[in-house]
């Protein structure tokens, strides 16, 4: 018997098979291929079924998701109960670190853009007002960008997490967290960016309400101290990221000092910023953070992901006493 | 909630309910869809038990040693065009285990429910 399929058919087979690829992650060839065996089985006979009793096509594909999503939490409890949820990757750690640093290089500048604002009382009519004016769909793009950034930035801290963590276990956990705060933060960030921008098209229009204004500047401010704590904690674990790669040999001796040298000119930075004669000096410091930090990015992502490192073998432990 | 051991929970006792059904009405071997549909027969139920649901209890009733399974021949599906079943079958124990359940609990009697029950 040949069994009709259609759209919305092949659509909720896909479904049922793209549940179970997921839940059986891990799971051993065997029992992955006994399930998939029992799956495919029950779909075929489902849709004959159906179609032998006259039943639409639609009331079966219904049926068939109906009976996978009351099936998931037995499927979970199958999934737990057969050996937790190891998961072994196969991109090689160099790569893996090479291309997150890349992509940093990409997710820094977006989330700090969001700092640059003049909050100071006196100029943030004028600064209200220039962002106002700005296209709706330039602020549209730039708040999709910095969610971008802030999924990057999680996306990132996972990857090292779960590819750092055969060699480095302690050091992949900090990378990895820090990078997960400095994107939830640069989510938060693009969320505040959000109402801000709506705020200042309001007021450039001439619709905002009293006080407006002074809300926007509040949220302004608690945005660039979002921003700086997004940005310390994403620079931060771009240095665990440099100890964890010059522990292993990884990178050029002289590459090592560009994230301490970064992480000194940002603090010099933030201490000048406390003197009103040092404008300039806080300025460069800043500059050469900056510069610093995406130099870094750029050359240690690249030698990483383009090297070829794969067969570095995995560290030795410390022989033991005689 | 963990389960005390060497006990069924309704839906095992409802599985081997079907599956006793099924002996009784002389069909030997039973794949994984049509004990679905005889559960929902058996409890008047519209809706078919969940996949995880149905195959979770499925292995953990051949894993008892209640039922056995295998694949069925290649060859057979071929000729049908369809996936290969997984063939279910009641054992010696399961049926053991069956009349033990039925003695505990008689009003709940296993197979008793069944459409498929001929005598």
């Amino acid at each position: 018997m040949i069994v009709p399929m259609d759209r919305a058919d092949l659509a909720v087979a896909s479904l049922v098979r793209a549940w179970l690829r997921l839940y059986t992650v891990g799971v051993s060839p065997q029992k992955r291929e006994r399930r998939a065996q029992q799956l495919e089985s029950d779909l075929w006979e489902h849709q004959a079924d159906a179609t032998a009793r006259g039943i639409s096509r639609g009331v079966t594909s219904l049926s068939i998701v109906d009976r996978m999503v009351r099936g998931i939490p037995a499927d979970i409890a199958w999934r737990t109960r057969i050996g937790g949820f190891a998961v072994t990757i196969s991109i090689p750690f160099n790569r893996a670190v090479g291309l997150v640093l890349l992509a940093l290089v990409i997710a820094v500048p977006i989330a700090t853009t969001m700092a640059g604002w003049d909050t100071d009382r006196d100029a943030w009519g004028a600064q209200l007002r220039d962002l106002g004016e700005r296209q709706r769909w330039q602020t549209h793009l730039t708040n999709i960008f910095q969610v971008i950034a802030g999924l990057g930035l999680i996306a990132a801290g996972i990857a090292l997490g779960v590819t750092m963590a055969q060699r480095s276990r302690g050091l992949a956990i900090v990378a990895g967290v820090l990078l997960g705060i400095a994107g939830t933060l640069t989510l938060v960030s693009a969320a505040l960016y959000a109402a801000v921008a709506e705020l200042a098209q309001e007021f450039a229009a001439g619709t905002a309400e009293p006080g407006a204004a002074g809300t926007a500047r509040g949220l302004a401010i608690v945005l660039q101290n979002t921003v700086a704590v997004a940005t310390l904690c994403a620079v931060g674990g771009v240095f665990v990221i440099s100890v964890a790669a010059a522990r292993q040999a990884l990178l050029p001796r002289w590459l090592r000092f560009g994230p301490p040298l970064a992480i000194t000119s940002g603090v010099a930075s933030v201490v000048l910023g406390g003197f009103e004669a040092t404008e300039n000096a806080e300025w460069l410091s800043f500059i050469v953070t900056f510069v610093l930090t995406l130099g870094w990015l750029v050359v240690a992502g690249g030698m990483l992901a383009l090297r070829r490192l794969d067969t570095l073998p995995l560290p030795t432990p410390p022989a033991a006493p005689a | 909630m963990r389960r005390k051991p060497n006990t069924l929970v309704p839906l095992e006792r409802n599985l081997l309910g079907a599956a006793v059904a099924f002996a009784r009405a002389g069909v030997e071997e039973f794949h994984g869809y049509a004990i679905a549909l005889e559960l929902a027969d058996q409890a008047e139920a519209r809706r078919l038990t969940g996949h995880g649901t149905l195959y979770r209890a499925l292995d953990r009733l051949e894993s008892a040693g209640f039922l056995s399974s295998s694949l069925e021949d290649a060859d057979q599906a071929a000729a049908q065009r369809r996936p290969r079943r997984r063939l279910y079958r009641l054992t010696a124990e399961g049926m053991r285990a069956a009349a033990a359940e039925d003695a505990a609990a008689p009003s709940h009697a296993i197979g008793a429910q069944s459409g498929l029950a001929t005598s």
